[in-house]
C-alpha cells in the first residue's frame, strides 16, 4: 500500500458551540481521485479549508506526504474554492499573470489550451464573467500550474454540462498523469464517473469510505418483476441478509447483504416474470449512507 | 512586490495624478497676468520654507495612504482562498502588498509636493523657495501618511468588510480629536483627548511650524501633541511599527 500523499487525522472544527467537522480521519494515496460527497452542510468545504490552513483546527492534523502544510508545498499543490475568490475588477489575464508570478511551474501554454477549452475571453473582468465561466477561469488557474495535488470543492459548479464533462476529463487527465485529486460535488453521476474512492460526510462526521468499486459491490440489488401485484414475501423484509426492500407496482427491488445467491432463490420461488441481480450505484450508496432515502 | 497590490495602487495613482494635474492646471491658468508678490498675514515675506510644501504633500500622500489603508480588509472580502494559496507565507504576501503601498504613497507625496512647487513657478514664486527644514519636514510628512496607513491596516485588517467604512470614518474621527485638543474640556477629559491624540497620525503634524535656526537646528512649534519636533518623528514612526504589525498580527489568523 502506497503511503498516503494526503492524510488527515482526527480533524476537528468546531464554530462555537457548532461542530462543522467532527474526528475525520482520511488518508488518501497518490494517483487517486478522491471524490466527497455530503448533503449541504455536511464539512466538505471545512474539510478543505482545514486542511489547506484556511481555517485552524480545533484538534487534529492535516499533512501532505508525511509533513505539515507549508507554504512552499503550494508549488505543488491547486486549490479550486467553492466560492469564487477572483478578483472581479481584475480581468482574466491579469489573473493568470498573478499565477505566473507567483507559481514557477505556471504553464503559460497550458493555460491558453485552457482557457480555450472554457471558450474565456482573458480580455474580460472576471467580475463580469458568469458563475460557471469564474468557475472555469479558476480551473484554468488550477490546472496551468500542473499540480501534483488537485483539491477542487464543487469544480463543475455553474458550468453547462459540456463544460462539466471538460472538467472530469481534466481530472481523469491528472489522475492519469499521476496527480492526486480530491475533489467535491453534489453531482453524484461526476463523482462516478471520475472517482476511484469515496468519502461521504454528514453533518460533520464520515460516515463512509472507500474504493467506489468496492463499495458498488458490497451489496447486490435484486430486482424482480411480477406480472401482478408483488405478493406476500413470506418474512424476506425481515431476512438479515436484506437490508431494506422497495416496491413500485409490479417491481420488487432488493437490497441484499449477504448470500445474494440464497435471496434470488427465494425470489424465483415466487415465479417473477424477471429477475436480474446488479452492483449498487452510487446514487444508492450515497443515499443509504446518508438515511435519505424514502 | 504582490501584483494585485500593484494593479490596486496604480490605479489610485491614476486617479489622484489626474485630479492632482487638474487642480494644479486651474492654479497655473488663474495665474495668468498676475505677477509674484507675496504678503503673508500682512507682512511682506522673502522665502517660502519648503518644509511648508513637504509637509502639505504628506497631507495629500496622507489620502492615499487611507485609500491603500485598507488592502490587507480587501484581501480578507473573499480573496484568501486566493491569496493563501500561493508558495508564500502570509507575512511575505502581506509585506508585499505594504511594500507596494509605501512605494505609491511615496510617489503620491513626491507628485504632490511637484505639483505644488509647479504652480508657485507658473506664479513666478518659485525663487522664494528656501531649503528651511526640508529633511525634518519630509521625514514628519511622510512619517504621518505612513502612519496614516498603518492605523488604517490595524483598524481593518481584521474586518471582513467595512474596510473603505473604517477608512472614511477615521478622517472626521482624527480632526474631531484634534478639535477637541483646542477644546477647553476638564482636566481628565483633556488627558483622555490627549492619550488619544498619540494614535492620531494628523496630530502629529497638526499646526507644526518647522523652522531652521542660525545654526541649522530645526525646530517645530505649536501643535496638539506636547512633543519636540525630533519625539513627534520617532512617534510617528513608532505608531507606523505598531500600526503594521498589528495589522499583520491580525491578518494573519484570519480563518478565510
Amino acid at each position: 500500500m502506497n503511503a498516503p500523499v494526503i492524510a488527515l487525522e482526527h480533524l476537528t472544527k468546531r464554530y462555537g458551540s457548532f461542530e462543522a467537522l467532527s474526528d475525520l480521519t482520511l488518508h488518501i494515496e497518490k494517483g487517486c481521485v478522491y471524490g466527497l460527497l455530503g448533503p449541504n452542510g455536511a464539512g466538505k468545504t471545512t474539510t478543505f479549508k482545514c486542511m489547506l490552513g484556511l481555517a485552524r483546527p480545533t484538534s487534529g492534523t492535516a499533512t501532505f506526504e508525511g509533513a505539515p502544510l507549508v507554504p512552499a508545498a503550494f508549488e505543488r499543490i491547486a486549490y479550486l474554492p467553492e466560492r469564487s475568490a477572483l478578483y472581479g475588477w481584475m480581468t482574466g489575464a491579469q489573473h493568470l499573470e498573478l499565477s505566473r508570478r507567483y507559481f514557477r511551474s505556471f504553464d503559460v501554454a497550458r493555460a491558453s489550451e485552457l482557457l480555450a477549452m472554457f471558450s474565456l475571453d482573458p480580455r474580460k473582468r472576471a467580475g463580469s464573467l458568469s458563475k460557471g465561466q469564474q468557475t472555469a477561469l479558476a480551473l484554468v488557474l488550477a490546472f496551468a500550474t500542473r499540480p501534483d495535488i488537485l483539491i477542487l470543492d464543487e469544480p463543475a459548479s455553474g458550468l453547462d454540462p459540456v463544460h462539466q464533462r471538460s472538467v472530469l476529463d481534466l481530472i481523469i487527465e491528472a489522475a492519469a498523469g499521476g496527480a492526486t485529486v480530491l475533489f467535491s460535488s453534489h453531482q453524484i453521476t461526476q463523482v462516478e464517473r471520475a472517482a476511484d474512492h469515496i468519502a461521504i460526510l454528514k453533518q460533520g462526521r464520515l460516515i463512509l469510505s472507500g474504493e467506489v468499486d468496492e463499495l458498488k459491490s458490497d451489496e447486490k440489488v435484486v430486482e424482480a418483476i411480477f406480472d401482478y401485484d408483488v405478493p406476500e414475501l413470506n418474512g424476506l423484509a425481515s431476512d438479515a441478509r436484506v437490508r431494506r426492500i422497495e416496491r413500485m407496482g409490479h417491481m420488487l427491488r432488493t437490497f441484499v447483504r449477504t448470500d445474494s445467491a440464497g435471496v434470488i432463490r427465494d425470489l424465483e420461488a415466487m415465479q417473477p416474470k424477471a429477475l436480474q441481480t446488479h452492483d449498487l450505484n452510487l446514487e444508492d450508496i450515497f443515499l443509504n449512507a446518508v438515511g435519505e432515502r424514502k | 512586490m504582490n501584483y494585485v497590490e500593484l494593479l490596486r495602487a496604480r490605479k489610485v495613482l491614476t486617479v489622484y495624478g489626474a485630479v492632482l494635474a487638474a487642480v494644479a492646471l486651474i492654479a497655473m491658468l488663474s495665474s495668468h497676468g498676475q505677477t509674484p508678490h507675496m504678503d503673508i498675514n500682512g507682512h511682506q515675506t522673502t522665502s517660502i520654507p519648503i518644509s511648508v510644501l513637504i509637509l502639505v504633500a504628506g497631507y495629500c500622500a496622507a489620502i492615499i495612504a487611507s485609500m491603500l489603508g485598507t488592502s490587507l480588509n480587501r484581501e480578507n472580502g473573499g480573496h484568501l482562498e486566493l491569496a493563501w494559496t500561493k508558495p508564500i507565507s502570509r507575512s511575505r504576501y502581506a509585506a508585499g502588498i505594504a511594500l507596494v503601498d509605501i512605494l505609491a504613497i511615496i510617489i503620491a507625496m513626491a507628485a504632490a509636493l511637484l505639483a505644488i512647487v509647479a504652480v508657485l513657478a507658473t506664479f513666478g514664486l518659485a525663487t522664494f523657495i528656501s531649503a528651511d527644514g526640508a529633511l525634518a519636514a519630509t521625514l514628519l510628512g511622510f512619517g504621518v501618511a505612513l502612519s496614516w496607513y498603518a492605523v488604517s491596516q490595524a483598524a481593518s485588517a481584521s474586518l471582513r468588510s467595512k474596510g473603505r467604512a473604517v477608512s472614511g470614518f477615521a478622517w472626521p474621527v482624527a480632526f474631531a480629536l484634534i478639535a477637541l485638543s483646542f477644546a477647553p474640556l476638564q482636566t481628565m477629559l483633556h488627558e483622555v483627548v490627549l492619550a488619544l491624540n498619540f494614535l492620531n497620525p494628523l496630530a502629529y503634524l497638526s499646526t507644526v511650524a518647522v523652522t531652521t535656526n542660525d545654526h541649522g537646528t530645526s525646530a517645530a512649534s505649536g501643535g496638539v501633541l506636547p512633543l519636540t519636533l525630533s519625539a513627534r518623528i520617532i512617534g510617528v514612526y513608532l505608531l507606523a511599527a505598531v500600526g503594521l504589525i498589528a495589522a499583520l498580527a491580525q491578518w494573519r489568523r484570519l480563518e478565510a
